[in-house]
């Protein structure tokens, strides 16, 4: 036959291809196999993480994570930092993102570039120059501060190049915000404030949700920025992690890694159902 | 209801531009109380605008809005006691159908047990109390609608405005929904405007209607009226179908209005509108048409001599649309033009029988014919 039924092909049926299959499996394997060499070796009763030959499984570099007070210290000042960065950048962000969408003012395109500029900065310069800024201001010795004042130019660091990723994500929501909504709520009596309660945030909440998320990975693994504007005696995980490298690879950092990961898959998972909102308008 | 009851509304030469584009243009129209008032026109003529300056939500470069005989142009939109349904319905999609009905009376610090009872009424009255605790996602079109309907008439508005109530609904549901909105006003009581461009839905509906076209009123009147005197031949275009025909000239002899046609010969016009007679005595140049309704074109299989009152044409028969009770009949005359009648079931056993492009004859009345300045600029 000229044209057998097969001949036609489903939206779905390329997946059936055998070439295709593969390919798609090569590319899984190169992306996850190496999280998952580490999740494994954090169980490998060996003393070098990096030896990858298998001795046994146990649990003690996991307590030994624990147990190692400096790790803990470290693993406590990235998530203080991440959640504060989180909250600012929403912060900031949302009404960076309001301001964009909703004003007119003089400048409004330079203003728009000032704002996304640290998404193309490389970090490198962004780390160099606030390390600059804060030494400049004498900032760096916060490190001699008590915690948690000594992570406030971390923190703030993060926030300047977490927000604009914040806003991005807000203003993308915004887009498809129905104006006649804003104004069925005034024509009901509602003060502007309330369309902002009511009707504005509402509908912006799973961009804020998203928002968050990404400033607060963005924050838990920076390591560049962080690495310039730390003081010598702060020290977060990704800092302490490299470190640690620097003597030798244990499965002790085998294991802070897998809860560092874990972590995030959680709160990732989180903000996907929180986002599972109805969009319909 | 043509006289016009006690003045609820009253828009007095209201403009509005937006940059250089004159979108209203020194509009001035009464609306009476418990009325349904249509604001009718092609997309562009500015009865949105009006619709939203009426609401508060956009504000008038100048002219003044009464409402009962204090103005209301200063006031901002939430402090009015006018209510809006809008086109997209504007449903607050995370609010269950209940908390968006309640939202006003809550923005207005109304006590809860109230709100509750009032609420309660009003879904009621839009038969969806059972939906009471979904949310917009889980309705169609038509509940959505509705839940906006109640969550304006629970605020007791003075007007409750309608931008374009019907089109989104598809045919069936809108012509239900024409029905209840009609019914819904007669329970209520509240004068609705109702803002539409398509003229079968301000027909059906409205009390009253005013034609906008290019930011102007042409026309305020009853449906009825608009149909049959129109002022214009803009308004008898967009009212219905219309065929015009050129006039060479008008005199006026002795109070008798007479048009020289081409086609027709001089023809004494019976229904004279005060426009016309006002163009008539000025002496502003005015282009003069005759209008002639399709169903008043009557076909005839014979040859029929014309008498005293009616003159006759004819012309090949064109395409016919079947539309069930009557059909739409295109017959093309000599010189190219084609004219619109109206065939009624019987007609169309006849019609059957001839051909495409075989004669046909008209009868026309004499006093079925219509006088009509061109518009201006359309």
């Amino acid at each position: 036959m000229l044209f057998s039924r097969n001949s036609k092909a489903a939206p779905f049926d390329y997946a059936r291809k055998w070439q295709l299959k593969l390919v798609f499996l090569l590319t899984t394997v190169f992306l996850y196999a190496p999280i998952i060499v580490l999740i494994i070796f954090s169980f490998n009763n060996s003393r070098r993480g990096g030896n990858v030959v298998w001795r046994g499984f146990t649990t003690k570099y996991y307590e030994k994570a624990f147990a190692n007070s400096q790790l803990v210290e470290a693993f406590i000042n990235s998530l203080t930092i991440a959640v504060v960065t989180t909250i600012l950048s929403v912060i900031l962000g949302t009404m960076t993102a309001i301001l964009l969408w909703r004003f007119r003012f003089p400048f409004k395109p330079a203003v728009e570039g000032v704002v996304s500029l640290p998404i193309v900065i490389p970090e490198i310069c962004m780390g160099v120059s606030l390390a600059m800024f804060f030494s400049q201001m004498g900032w760096l010795a916060t490190g001699d501060l008590v915690w948690p004042f000594n992570l406030v130019n971390i923190t703030v660091a993060h926030t300047t190049f977490a927000f604009p990723f914040t806003a991005m994500v807000i203003r993308t929501r915004l887009q498809s915000f129905n104006k006649e909504l804003e104004e069925a709520a005034i024509d009901l009596g509602a003060s502007t404030r309330m369309v902002y309660r009511d009707i504005i945030l509402p509908h912006l909440k799973p961009g804020i949700v998203a928002g968050a998320l990404l400033a607060f990975t963005l924050s838990l693994d920076d390591f560049v920025i962080t690495f310039f504007t730390s003081g010598p005696n702060t020290v977060t995980f990704p800092v302490k992690v490299y470190s640690m490298v620097r003597f030798s690879v244990t499965p002790e950092i085998n294991a802070a890694s897998t809860i560092l990961i874990i972590i995030t898959l959680v709160l990732t998972a989180l903000a996907v159902r929180m986002q599972r909102e109805p969009v319909a308008s | 209801m043509n006289a016009q009851p006690d003045v609820l509304l009253d828009i007095k030469n209201l403009t509005k531009r937006f940059s250089k584009v004159v979108a209203v243009d020194d509009v001035s129209l009464q609306v009476g109380s418990g009325e349904i008032f249509a604001l009718l026109g092609p997309s562009g003529c500015g009865k949105s605008t009006l619709l939203r300056m009426i609401a508060g939500l956009e504000l008038p470069d100048s002219g003044d809005i009464l409402l009962d005989d204090s103005s209301i142009a200063k006031i901002p939109a939430n402090k009015r006691p006018i209510n809006m349904v809008f086109q997209s319905y504007a449903v607050f999609p995370h609010m269950t159908v209940e908390n968006n009905v309640a939202y006003g009376l809550k923005a207005k610090r109304v006590a809860a047990s109230e709100i509750r009872q009032q609420v309660e009424q009003a879904l009621s009255q839009v038969h969806l109390l059972d939906q009471r605790d979904r949310k917009p996602h889980q309705l169609s079109g038509g509940q959505r609608q509705r839940v906006a309907l109640a969550r304006a008439l629970v605020m007791q508005p003075r007007i409750l405005l309608l931008d374009e109530p019907l089109s989104a609904l598809d045919a069936k549901l809108r012509d239900q929904m024409r029905l209840e909105l009609v019914k819904l006003q007669e329970t209520v009581g509240v004068t609705f405007i109702i803002v539409t461009h398509d003229q079968n839905e301000a027909m059906a509906m409205a009390d009253r209607i005013a034609v906008l076209d290019q930011g102007r009123v042409r026309q305020i009147a009853s449906p009825e009226e608009l149909y049959h005197q129109p002022l214009d031949t803009f308004v008898a275009d967009f009212i219905g179908k219309i065929n015009l025909f050129d006039v060479r000239k008008v005199t006026v002899e002795d109070n008798r209005v007479l048009a020289e046609t081409d086609d027709f010969g001089v023809i004494e016009i019976q229904h004279v509108t005060d426009r016309t007679s006002e163009l008539l005595n000025s002496v502003q140049a005015v282009v003069w048409k005759l209008g002639l309704r399709p169903e008043k074109l009557q076909l005839v299989a014979n040859d029929l001599q014309p008498t005293e009152d009616t003159v006759s044409l004819s012309g090949e028969l064109g395409d016919i649309a079947f539309q069930g009770v009557n059909s739409e009949v295109e017959i093309r005359l000599p010189d190219d033009k084609s004219l619109a009648a109206v065939a009624t079931a019987d007609d169309m056993q006849q019609l059957r029988q001839l051909q495409s492009g075989s004669m046909v004859n008209c009868v026309i009345k004499r006093r079925d014919f219509l006088l009509l300045p061109e518009s201006a600029d359309s």
